[in-house]
């Protein structure tokens, strides 16, 4: 629930971050030939994306996208 | 991701399952599987654990494997505003305490002498308490931690300290605010019931790591038990398959289960798999269901969920193949209406399996035999509770915690 954006500028269309993912969060857009945050509230704040992006183009924050109850 | 195990004759003889990214449908024929897919969270606070939905037990249930310990689980403890991960036991290690609402610390009421170091089935309970008492939100201090304690986490647990400096909790080497706490993702210790050659109840299907519990080999959840389990489970399942022929695949058994898998991108004007995520969370995530437990709260979330079952899993939809993941969720257990730790009647192992289209719950005695250190068979009040009854919070009458 943590990645807020891909700069484009930077995307290279590796399709790391795609193949990374565990959650599957990422595509790529056959017309650009780069990646993009599909399923946003499935993510899970792992950072591998960010870490695992050779170009520096993913910025996370770990931020909650989906409601999860609270105990009390 | 596998969605199906195959059988024939009462024995696995492969799996199903789809290509997430183009939704292609998969036939695996195979003399064995090995489970290895396993842990039950339920898609609560804990980073990097979300995936976790205990879909490899569900498979294997779902052929009428044996499963054992689901009654058990265990807690962790997380940032409650922020998605950040481990930490916390570097953090109180390093003199981080926890403060309830009014500023106290509380720890030290419940474990006098590990105070906000004790372990987390006391930790959590604790927090529950102070929550019961009205002194909720919880909170973890670390803004008194001198700069060189900060540093050290920046070297030994750089990613979470890069999350809190993202949202400004952490600048340069000082924490600047207190951080919210609460009972985060709530892991189901339970597994597939196997041998010690990591096979279970049903023949060719093997299981390891996560897929099993703790108490079903030698400690398997961590990494050196997951790779030990895993190339144990691995060599016998290879063992089977030597002498096995090859598996004989049934086509109506195939199709059934690929128009299981794909039933939901059918109902295109359905319950979003998200919604009931959220039915269930809400129904089973209160405090005083999960971590304080009395039966008529458990049996009315019991309930609940059960609606949920008959209401809206019927209606689940999916838009495209990635919806297509389960969801499951885990327990644990500090009963106001039984507070004794009773070793003469539940050092037992709780088993489930299928039956029909119902569960089946049975019992089993734990080997003492075989183990060198036995469990004394006594009932002792919860050390919790009695922490909490010298306090004058609680009092126990007839079996029963009574709060005061």
């Amino acid at each position: 629930m943590g990645v807020r954006k891909i700069d484009l500028t930077l995307c290279t269309g590796c399709g790391i971050c795609v193949d990374e993912c565990p959650m599957d969060v990422f595509r790529m857009d056959d017309g650009s030939n780069k990646a993009f945050i599909k399923y946003l509230r499935d993510c899970q704040s792992c950072f591998i994306c960010e870490r695992e992006c050779p170009e520096d183009a993913i910025y996370c924050l770990p931020t909650f996208e989906r409601r999860i109850p609270d105990p009390w | 991701m596998v969605t199906g195990l195959l059988t024939r004759d009462g024995a696995v003889s492969g799996a199903v399952g789809f290509h997430i990214p183009s939704g292609e449908f998969r036939v695996f024929g195979a003399k064995a599987v090995v489970v290895a897919a396993g842990r039950c969270w339920n898609k609560g606070r804990n980073p990097g654990n979300r995936s976790a939905t205990g879909d490899g037990l569900a498979l294997a249930y779902q052929v009428g494997a044996e499963l054992e310990g689901l009654d058990q689980a265990r807690w962790n403890n997380m940032a409650a505003r922020y998605d950040i991960g481990p930490g916390m036991n570097m953090y109180v290690g390093s003199g981080g305490f926890f403060v309830n609402s009014k500023g106290e610390r509380f720890m030290e009421r419940y474990h006098p002498e590990l105070k906000d170091r004790a372990p987390l089935n006391i930790l959590t309970p604790s927090f529950a308490m102070e929550a019961r008492r009205g002194n909720a939100p919880i909170f973890l201090d670390l803004t008194h931690l001198e700069p060189e304690t900060v540093l050290r986490f920046k070297r030994v647990i750089p990613m979470p300290m890069m999350m809190f400096e993202r949202v400004g909790v952490v600048a340069g080497d000082r924490f600047t605010r207190k951080v919210e706490w609460e009972p985060a993702a709530i892991q189901c210790d339970g597994g597939l019931k196997v041998n010690r050659r990591y096979e279970s109840t049903v023949s060719g299907l093997f299981a390891c790591g996560d897929a099993i519990p703790p108490g079903g080999g030698e400690g398997q959840r961590a990494l050196p038990g997951a790779m030990t389990s895993g190339g144990r489970a691995g060599r016998f399942a290879a063992e089977h398959a030597r002498e096995c022929g090859e598996p004989e695949l049934e086509r109506e058994q195939i199709q059934t289960l690929r128009e299981e898998t794909f039933a939901p991108l059918n109902r295109k004007e359905g319950i979003e798999p998200d919604q009931v995520l959220l039915s269930v969370q809400e129904a089973l995530s209160p405090y005083d269901v999960l971590i304080l437990r009395r039966e008529e709260r458990m049996e009315r979330a019991l309930k609940t969920v059960e609606e949920i079952w008959r209401d809206q899993a019927p209606l689940l939809c999916a838009y495209d193949p990635h919806y297509l993941r389960m969801a499951h969720e885990g327990r644990y257990n500090l009963r106001e209406d039984y507070p004794l730790i009773d070793n003469e009647s539940w050092l037992k192992w709780v088993t489930v399996r299928r039956e029909g289209d119902g569960v089946k719950v049975g019992m089993e005695m734990l080997p003492f035999e075989r183990y060198p250190v036995k469990p004394r068979p006594d009932k002792t009040l919860h050390p919790l509770w009695q922490r909490a009854a010298d306090m004058g919070v609680v009092s126990i009458d007839g079996g029963q915690v009574r709060w005061a």
